[in-house]
């Protein structure tokens, strides 16, 4: 499979989440992976980028949200970097863990869905930004 | 810049069909769609067949729009979701809102359980 990495940037509105989700959807199924797995890759991306856009730029068109690619040998992972202010990752994710029990609620289930899709999801705070890691392993054929 | 979304409505006997013409349901359509709802309950409609049938992808905004009219619906009304197909099916079973809402394959099925 082909390596290497690509960084994509939007202006932080909704309406330009579909490119990026989109563009990660081509980049993935050239590697290749099944249509299912580009899906499921494109669907947590976006998710990411929900969240950057809403909760950590507060709807702040003039901020900027970028994904990194990177294409491994074993591994997809895309790094989804905002400049939102610092947040509590692990609480983040115990509400998602219990949110997962409640499929009625309402709102919330974005970061529930992107630990369904993928194996590993790591939380840094680089400088004034955070960076949100997403990690699917590649099944070997 | 993507297009607002685009509903179309039909009655069919005593229930109301809404299509979502888009192939996305995400953050971008989903506050129109979460409108569209309000007003159509706010005028009465209480049985409605959410005909999802042209969406390929859909995120937890477009599921968080589709819950908020079941739930605004609540014990006086019904809202059931025909046509969901492929990765869109997919995420309803991942979130279990395959659970949570009636869905059906196409909308005369949907019309016909309204019905009852």
């Amino acid at each position: 499979m082909p390596t290497g990495g690509i960084t994509l940037s939007i202006e932080s509105q909704f309406e330009n989440i579909f490119l990026v989700g989109q563009a990660i959807n081509k980049i993935v199924s050239s590697i290749p992976v099944s249509e299912k797995t580009a899906f499921e890759m494109e669907l947590a991306v976006v998710e990411a980028l929900n969240n950057a856009v809403e909760h950590a730029h507060h709807l702040q068109r003039a901020k900027r949200v970028k994904v990194r690619v990177s294409l491994e040998s074993d591994l997809v992972s895309f790094t989804v970097i905002d400049q939102g202010a610092p947040f509590d990752f692990e609480a983040a994710m115990r509400t998602a863990a219990i949110m997962e029990n409640v499929p009625e609620v309402e709102r919330g289930r974005g970061l529930g869905i992107i630990r369904s899709l993928m194996d590993e999801i790591k939380y840094e705070r680089k400088g004034k930004a955070n960076h949100i890691t997403l990690i699917r392993y590649l099944k070997r054929s | 810049m993507k297009a607002s979304p685009r509903l179309e409505e039909q009655f069919e006997g005593n229930a109301l069909i809404v299509k979502l013409l888009d192939s996305r349901f995400d953050a971008v359509s989903a506050p129109v769609v979460r409108e569209r709802f309000a007003a159509l309950i706010g005028e009465g409609h209480h049985r409605i067949a959410f005909d999802i049938s042209e969406v390929e992808f859909i995120d937890s905004s477009g599921l968080s729009a589709a819950v908020w009219a079941l739930k605004r619906l609540g014990d006086d009304g019904k809202l059931v979701i025909s046509g969901a197909r492929g990765s869109v099916m997919s995420v309803l079973r991942l979130t279990r809102l395959d659970k949570v809402f009636r869905l059906f394959p196409n909308t005369g099925m949907a019309v016909a359980a309204l019905s009852d």
